[in-house]
């Protein structure tokens, strides 16, 4: 084995380079390993859309679905507000997906201290993986499995409730 | 004739809850809070206490069936809880004021009130305090996953 070939990824959010993305407000954190690019909202096609995916973004000569959280609890709309000005997208080697968003940002590696979700928070497949404790502050940290299962969620909602 | 202390807590307007004096651990005025998304709907935030995330469960929210407040908490009581041999966790409750203590003894011993119906999952004793009854929250229930979903 070479083993100057092995790069070992970081273990954690403690090390790991994240991207931070806001949604009305709300702030979460992806690793920034599965953010493949981030694209204008404009590059969105709104023909034919399969609810509750907002759109479809061409990207690498592949149609991907695009979601648009809202509002206090991330409910899936097609109707686009003029602040999600982003598109984030996703791929972790088994889900792909793109996700609009207000702001986007880039973030470093830092001292960040991972904790799990409370266990009276804590739902199965729950959109949150853990909480990120940083300069006294708390963010959350979520992935692209938790993000597909997420829309998936809301899709199934979507269909039984017309 | 067993007699033991306890914070009388005022969890909305009407509603009223104990727990045992040792349990309560701190309050906090206007404490910093974070909201976590998809969380449930009467556990939607976090608080920092002593480096720890502390979950901040609306008890009144959930038993009456409807979702937290998403605006801030003015008053937040600390619950220190066995969540595992030998460990010490931690969670919040918002408080409609400061808590009270009481002396309460076996003759005061009641069964739980008949609404919320809810009380019966989160509440191992009862007490009677003056007209009222005054349900003991089990605090390692309350915050367990046992109210998720």
């Amino acid at each position: 084995m070479n083993p100057t070939a092995r790069v070992d990824r970081p273990a954690s959010a403690r090390e790991a380079a994240l991207v931070a993305f806001g949604v009305d407000g709300h702030r979460l954190l992806l690793p920034q390993r599965e953010v493949v690019s981030l694209e204008s909202a404009l590059d969105l096609r709104r023909a034919g859309i399969d609810p509750p995916a907002a759109g479809l973004i061409e990207w690498a000569g592949e149609d991907w679905p695009v979601y648009c959280p809202s509002g206090a609890r991330l409910a899936l709309t097609a109707t686009i507000p003029p602040r999600r000005r982003f598109c984030l997208l996703l791929d972790d080697g088994r889900h792909r997906l793109a996700l609009l968003c207000d702001q986007v940002e880039m973030l470093g590696a830092a001292n960040r201290r991972s904790c799990p979700v409370p266990a009276c928070m804590a739902k199965p497949d729950g959109l949150i993986e853990s909480l990120i404790v940083h300069r006294e502050a708390v963010d959350c940290l979520t992935n692209t499995a938790r993000l597909a299962t997420f829309c998936r969620r809301a899709a199934l909602v979507e269909s039984r409730d017309g | 004739m067993a007699e033991a202390s306890a914070w009388l807590l005022a969890l909305d307007p009407a509603l009223r809850a104990a727990v045992g004096e040792r349990e309560m651990v701190h309050m906090v005025q206007f404490p910093v809070l974070f909201e976590i998304p998809d969380a449930p709907s009467h556990c939607l935030q976090v608080m920092l206490w002593q480096e720890e995330i502390v979950p901040v469960l609306d008890v009144a929210a959930w038993l009456r069936g409807g979702r937290a407040a998403a605006a801030a908490y003015p008053l937040v009581g600390i619950f220190a809880y066995q969540a595992a041999p030998a460990t010490i966790a931690y969670g919040a409750l918002p408080l409609e004021s400061a808590p009270l203590r009481r002396r309460v003894s076996d003759e005061q011993a009641c069964a739980l009130p008949e609404q919320p119906a809810a009380w019966a999952r989160i509440a191992h004793a009862c007490f009677r305090d003056g007209e009222r009854k005054v349900p003991v929250l089990n605090l390692r229930y309350l915050f367990s996953d046992a109210l998720v979903g």
